[in-house]
């Protein structure tokens, strides 16, 4: 509590915001700008070790509207009888550049805690001939308790894009729950984030979020039905076309 | 497309099959042949007589294999049958067997294989040092040359002994005075050949405590090999084990021509605690046509092998390996004297529900290159890290995944590649499926001078992914199966699998 205190006070010091580089393709991170402590999207591993839903989740990504530019994804995570494992592959193709980010992750966590890392290999390839293998990780801890939680995540630990997120949660109801998250880059501008969860029941949700310059905002729907889930976000740039999510999951 | 061949059928098949973690680079021929042991196994299910197993591989080369199997009362009949339709190349292998429990033990027609001791001398391609002296083994794959006519085992008590005899037709790579160059071990398409005589005793005494054995046998071809080696081999070998407690020596030496072949094995069981320490001289492998190299590291007939391999229980459902091998040349100098070795670590945890597990292997490759009209060779480091995991998160739901990371070190340049498996199993009833994503990519990288400046470059290697969607249905009598692949990287690469699989 006495960190979730802490953090929220330093969000109201009103630090200037900047946009991030790290790809958020999955529909929930698209929805949420990123703030994955309002996601239970096994998909959203690959963002957060600390996300412990369990299931099997295929993605897909348009990112601005550029039709030569698609990401896919297909991702899992489980719940093992000590912690909770999560691994996962993204790809985007484009006629002149490659990407893929393969991932394994790990966490402990409960209801009151979570600590998790999860190991990056990106691979890229030009069509001019050159690749690249790039290690990274990213390392979470997390404090929940009663309606307040709060989480620190430092990203892509030791590359150029890394980044730190300081997250303050407030759980509003069993399904609703809203978010600020703080995120400073080294080598980047800092942003400020807020997001929203609201669950109109326990089969159908709406996310929204924001996020400072460049001014983003971030909407999502998701239904559950059974075991199977499916979500649809879309997400603005003040300069660029709309950014479309579609994720495809079966969560148990 | 024999490397095709195998690390599509039989590789996972080995992977079930072995007990031991292998490296493909350094035992392909071990791997394959214990995979088709056990692709014969399948094809037989209990209470059956007649099993038949079809598969057919459409791609851009497309090919098939037929397999029959019929045993009624000891006697049985195998036939395997591989076509490429790229090329129209048939290839079979048939074998036939009467196994009983009398005088005459064991006769085997056609194709064979056989297994003497520690399989120094003549062996089968596996390398386990379980069973009886003295076997006679079902063929492996059709590409794969066999000793092809008769072999006889009888057995009075403890005492066997074993005849056989061959006459085979072999490819050969011969040069412009007709002599062979290499005799390739399966079917390359050559157009030279060469007929291979194979003919040989042996016999063997196993008590409880010891088993003693002795083999000679004489292999010949009707041409001559250009450089040293001997159109005429004569190869004799004793072989020895002692059994005590938790202890188990095993001994083998003899003379192949002049040239010695020795393999001295101590093996030491307590607890779940195992270690076998090893030292191997191999025969000269171009010589000798149906032996089973105890050297993993080199096929060069100067070298020697010490290897030790030991197994630890750790905690409840956690195994630790390691396996360690160190090769040199014998009579070297000083600067070609160093060291190759291999390095195996594994981890492994399972539970019924969970099982994951974790290698680290290194081992020295050396690569003949030939640049300029000059040969190179270069000594390569390989690295390599494998994760496997398995997850039965539902009765009818599994997870799994397999990643790879390969590091091939030269001294100036890196060479890494990556593979990585993640999959869906569904398991419905008689119903199974797999739908799953599959990667490689390899990329180089190294450092040069260019006008005294140090540069870094990068080159991308290979390069695909793909998805795919296998299912397999089975009934009482019969098994249908399909497997799609699509590439992702290419539209127009794709790859079905069809099988099936009846028994009577």
């Amino acid at each position: 509590m006495r960190l979730t205190i802490i953090i929220m006070l330093a969000l109201c010091c009103g630090w200037v915001a900047a946009h991030a580089d790290l790809s958020e393709e999955t529909a929930s991170a698209n929805a949420l700008s990123g703030v994955t402590a309002l996601s239970f999207s096994p998909a959203d591993r690959i963002l957060s070790p600390l996300v412990l839903g369990s299931g099997t989740v295929f993605t897909y990504h348009l990112p601005f509207g550029d039709g030569d530019t698609q990401v896919w994804g297909f991702h899992n995570g489980s719940r093992l009888s000590i912690g909770h494992s999560g691994f996962g592959v993204s790809w985007l193709s484009h006629p002149d550049y490659l990407w893929r980010d393969h991932y394994l992750s790990y966490a402990l966590g409960s209801r009151d805690f979570a600590l998790g890392y999860t190991q990056h290999l990106l691979y890229e390839s030009f069509s001019s001939g050159e690749s690249y293998y790039t290690w990274g990780g990213d390392l979470g801890l997390g404090f929940y308790g009663g309606d307040y939680g709060s989480e620190v995540r430092w990203l892509r630990i030791g590359s150029e894009d890394a980044q730190w997120h300081f997250t303050a949660i407030t759980y509003l109801s069993e399904y609703s729950s809203i978010a600020t998250d703080y995120v400073y880059q080294e080598h980047g501008k800092d942003s400020v984030r807020a997001a929203s969860s609201i669950g109109i029941s326990d089969l159908f949700a709406i996310q929204t979020s924001w996020q400072s310059d460049p001014p983003r905002f971030g909407f999502g729907t998701r239904l559950k039905l059974s075991y199977g889930t499916f979500m649809y976000a879309v997400r603005t740039h003040p300069e660029m076309g709309l950014s479309h999510s579609v994720d495809v999951g079966f969560t148990w | 497309m024999r490397m095709l061949f195998l690390a599509l059928l039989l590789l996972p098949l080995a992977l079930v099959a072995q007990s031991e973690a292998e490296l493909i680079e350094l035992n392909a021929e071990t791997l394959e042949f214990n995979a088709w042991q056990e692709l014969y196994r399948q094809l037989l299910s209990p209470g059956s007589e007649l099993g038949l197993d079809n598969r057919l591989w459409l791609t851009d080369q497309s090919y098939s294999l037929h397999r029959l199997m019929f045993r009624h009362q000891g006697r049985e009949l195998a036939l395997n049958l591989y076509n490429d339709w790229t090329d129209g190349d048939t290839d079979a292998n048939v074998s036939i067997r009467l196994a009983q429990d009398k005088l005459l033990r064991d006769v085997a027609l056609g194709h064979y294989r056989l297994q003497f001791g520690t399989g120094i001398s003549m062996g089968s391609g596996s390398r386990s040092l379980k069973g009886p002296v003295l076997q006679i083994e079902r063929p492996p794959s059709p590409r794969r040359y066999s000793p092809f006519g008769a072999a006889i085992k009888t057995q009075w008590k403890q005492v066997a002994g074993l005849l056989f005899a061959s006459v085979a037709a072999r490819e050969a790579r011969l040069n412009a005075a007709s002599e062979i160059i290499s005799l390739p071990r399966t079917k390359t398409g050559l157009d030279g050949s060469t007929r291979e005589n194979l003919w040989g005793a042996a016999l063997s005494y196993e008590a409880k405590l010891f088993r003693l054995g002795v083999i000679a046998y004489r292999q010949s071809y009707d041409r001559d090999f250009e450089g040293g080696l001997e159109r005429v081999s004569t190869a004799g070998s004793v072989y020895g084990a002692l059994r005590f407690k938790a202890h188990t020596l095993d001994l083998e030496s003899g003379l192949t021509n002049d040239s010695p072949h020795h393999y001295l094995a101590w093996n030491y069981r307590h607890h779940g605690f195992e270690q076998t320490l090893s030292f191997a001289i191999d025969p000269d492998q171009d010589q000798v046509a149906y032996s089973t190299p105890r050297e993993v590291l080199s096929r060069d007939p100067d070298t020697m092998e010490m290897a030790w391999d030991a197994r630890f229980p750790l905690f409840k459902d956690a195994r630790l390996g390691l396996r360690f091998a160190a090769d040199h040349l014998r009579g070297g100098s000083v600067s070609t004297n160093d060291l190759r070795t291999r390095l195996l670590a594994s981890f492994e945890y399972g539970q019924q529900a969970e099982n994951f597990s974790f290698r680290v292997s290194h081992f020295d490759r050396e690569v003949l290159s030939h640049i300029d009209e000059d040969y190179n060779l270069s000594r390569p480091k390989h690295w390599r890290f494998e994760l496997a995991y398995k997850d039965q998160v539902l009765p009818y739901l599994g997870l799994m995944l397999n990643c790879r990371y390969h590091i091939e070190d030269k001294s100036s340049w890196k060479d890494n590649g990556l593979y990585y498996h993640s999959a869906l199993q569904f398991q419905s009833g008689k119903l199974s499926a797999r739908l799953g994503y599959q990667g490689w990519q390899s990329s180089k990288t190294g450092l040069w001078y260019e006008d005294d400046t140090l540069s870094a470059w990068s080159v991308a290697g290979k390069d695909d992914q793909n998805l795919y969607l296998s299912a397999d249905l089975n009934l009482k009598r019969l098994k249908l199966g399909l497997n799609i692949r699509q590439s992702l990287t290419d539209q127009d690469e794709r790859r079905i699998i069809m099988r099936l699989e009846t028994w009577i």
